[in-house]
């Protein structure tokens, strides 16, 4: 309960730091009231929604309907329940249409509209990147040429272990793809879709391959703050190439792609113990191995 | 295939909702009911339907190519069945005298001004970018979402959550039911079958831009609720909403950011198509059709037991117009009282 409590008044500072949506709603709400704007319908709307709003700012009610929508959703989907865009839509309306009236001559209803539309868009996207979405079309042309060769070179891939932005995008471009662990070893919130859990071993392994990727070495240490989901391997360690990929494949990894930034030496380690000569493969190396399925 | 989809959509969701809507509110069905709520009631039919397909298949554990042909023959019958029931209703209020004046007649079609062309024009637009950016970027926010791994896995293994999606492993603990019986995936799933398109085209960029076109349908019913008589400003409205819909897309759970970047998600249908229709039912006092939007809700959205957002906004929505109801007498009691 203290924690969905904790969760709601995070969610209301966070919808408060991204953006000016929810302020505009108040000014609409207080201009409707102070004008007597809007017909029976149109007040039945704003009064319904200021109500809502309220229930939503109040970090305890706003509890209860994160209970009610269940815990599988966020703070940001309790506000479903008021209808912001009808009531900015609707208020934005009905307060254009008293300032025109207001306003003397063709010219000072064009800037009336004008500052109103600049003050709508000021409210929008601006220079909070929390939720940018980036066009990720790129990236998938990417990996999906990735896989293509190493499914020529290997004759049909079978169990895959790659770095992060291979992982990610594997599964949704070939549903015959296996993968030593998915999108939800890094996005948390992808666990409440399946009860399944990850073990160490493929913490350490993904661990494992994001460090590889930046140190370029096989051995790598562990910082402090390394970011994963669940319990971190220990910092101040070292997680060594070797003995990750030796579990990899003790897990059922039948091709692997290292970070193509590893050196020379570490390469010719892997084939020294492996017997598998690495394959260049965009910026990756491949290791394949026989399949175990 | 999928353009021929994509345009048998509309008329085949007018069909069932229009058939919907005569049956359950046959009396007042020609002079209330407008032709974007029988295209949004149409689309909650289909989106029932392919639930009771999808559960008939899951639940016995059979494939994708099942819920197909399930899918298929439900559609056929409702199509039939809807085809029937209009002229059938039609008669009986023939013989009953009930008015059959359309929603929307010709005698009260006014010309339109130039400003309101301007509107409507700058509405269109705005509406068609927003189409051709959910077509042709691929800006999609995927941190609470693995809609299309799930497509690709039921198209690859034809069952059903065979594996989870993720991974493509078997399950080891499985994946709560509530979630398993949700619809929308295998709805997608049969979309890109039949059609043969890529999942990735049908799942982020088709699926959305239908989604736009169903949340701009129930804004504009919700426009003829709130300004039944001002055409301009329900233009002006509609011209607002699209604006606000770019405005949004910054804000993670707005409507915007759901119809912009996660179309494919029941929490956007619910947010964007619902929502903003149940308001405008509950507006014109028209109950009838809410519990149709309610379990339409439960087959996309995680719910509490079917319990989802529509079900809360309809009943304090009908606790707020009988509190304004009992303030009103009370009003009046005293005015009585004074006088």
């Amino acid at each position: 309960m203290l924690e969905l409590l904790r969760n709601a008044w995070k969610g209301w500072l966070d919808a408060t730091d991204a953006g000016k949506l929810g302020a505009l709603l108040l000014l609409v709400f207080l201009l409707v009231w102070l004008w007597k704007l809007g017909s029976e319908k149109q007040k039945d709307l704003f009064r319904y929604g200021a109500v809502m709003t309220a229930v939503c700012i109040c970090p305890v009610s706003a509890v209860l309907l994160m209970l009610y929508q269940t815990k599988f959703y966020d703070y940001e989907w309790i506000w479903t329940a008021v209808p912001a865009m009808a009531i900015l839509a609707c208020g934005g309306t009905l307060i254009l249409e008293r300032l025109w009236e207001k306003a003397d001559g063709k010219w000072a209803r064009i800037a009336v509209t004008g500052m109103a539309l600049a003050i709508l868009l000021l409210c929008g996207k601006l220079g909070n990147p929390k939720w940018t979405v980036q066009d990720v079309s790129t990236q998938r042309e990417e990996v999906a040429g990735v896989l293509d060769q190493v499914g020529e070179a290997t004759g049909g891939i079978g169990c895959l272990w790659a770095p992060k932005e291979v992982m990610a995008q594997a599964r949704s471009l070939d549903g015959s793809i296996r993968l030593l662990y998915g999108r939800n070893m890094w996005q948390e919130h992808l666990n409440a879709f399946s009860y399944d859990g990850y073990s160490q071993d493929q913490r350490d392994l993904y661990a494992w391959m994001s460090l590889a990727g930046a140190y370029g070495t096989l051995n790598v240490p562990v910082p402090a703050d390394l970011d994963v989901v669940g319990e971190a391997p220990e910092a101040g360690g070292t997680l060594e190439g070797i003995a990750c990929i030796q579990k990899a494949l003790d897990l059922g990894v039948d091709q692997i792609l290292l970070p193509g930034v590893l050196t020379e030496d570490s390469l010719a380690e892997v084939e020294r113990t492996f017997s598998v000569a690495p394959k260049k493969i965009g910026q990756y190396w491949l290791l394949s191995f026989e399949r175990k399925d | 295939m999928l353009a021929l989809v994509f345009v048998a959509f509309l008329p085949l969701a007018w069909l069932l909702g229009n058939a919907l809507i005569t049956v359950v509110d046959a009396k007042r069905s020609a002079r209330e009911w407008f032709l974007e709520d029988r295209v949004v009631a149409g689309i909650f039919v289909l989106i029932g339907l392919a639930e009771g397909a999808y559960l008939a298949a899951m639940t016995r554990g059979q494939s994708v190519s099942a819920f197909t042909k399930y899918y298929g023959i439900l559609l056929i019958a409702a199509g039939v069945v809807s085809c029937l029931v209009t002229p059938v209703f039609a008669w009986i209020g023939k013989k009953r005298g009930w008015p059959n004046r359309q929603g929307l007649s010709l005698d009260s079609v006014k010309k339109f001004e130039r400003r309101e062309w301007i509107v409507i024009v700058l509405f269109l637009v705005l509406v068609l970018a927003q189409a051709f950016m959910l077509l042709l970027r691929t800006s999609v926010f995927l941190e609470y979402d693995e809609t299309l791994e799930t497509v690709v896995s039921f198209l690859n293994t034809d069952r059903y959550y065979e594996v989870n999606p993720l991974t493509g492993q078997p399950y080891e603990q499985g994946m709560p039911m509530r979630l398993k019986i949700l619809c929308l995936p295998a709805l997608l799933t049969f979309l890109t079958k039949i059609t043969q398109a890529d999942p990735e085209l049908v799942t982020w960029h088709v699926f959305p831009v239908i989604t736009l076109l169903g949340a701009y349908l129930a804004y504009v019913s919700l426009a003829r609720s709130l300004f039944p008589e001002k055409r301009f400003y329900r233009c002006l409205f509609l011209l607002t909403v699209a604006l606000l819909v770019f405005v949004s897309d910054y804000a993670y759970g707005a409507e915007g950011f759901g119809l912009l970047h996660g179309g494919f998600q029941g929490a956007a249908i619910r947010g964007a198509v619902m929502m903003p229709w149940v308001f405008g039912l509950c507006i014109r006092r028209k109950w009838r059709l809410v519990p149709l939007v309610i379990l339409a809700e439960a087959c996309i959205v995680w719910t509490l037991y079917g319990l989802g957002m529509n079900a809360l906004v309809s009943v304090s929505f009908l606790a707020y117009l009988g509190l304004e109801k009992l303030l009103q007498r009370r009003k009046e009691g005293r005015q009585c009282l004074n006088s």
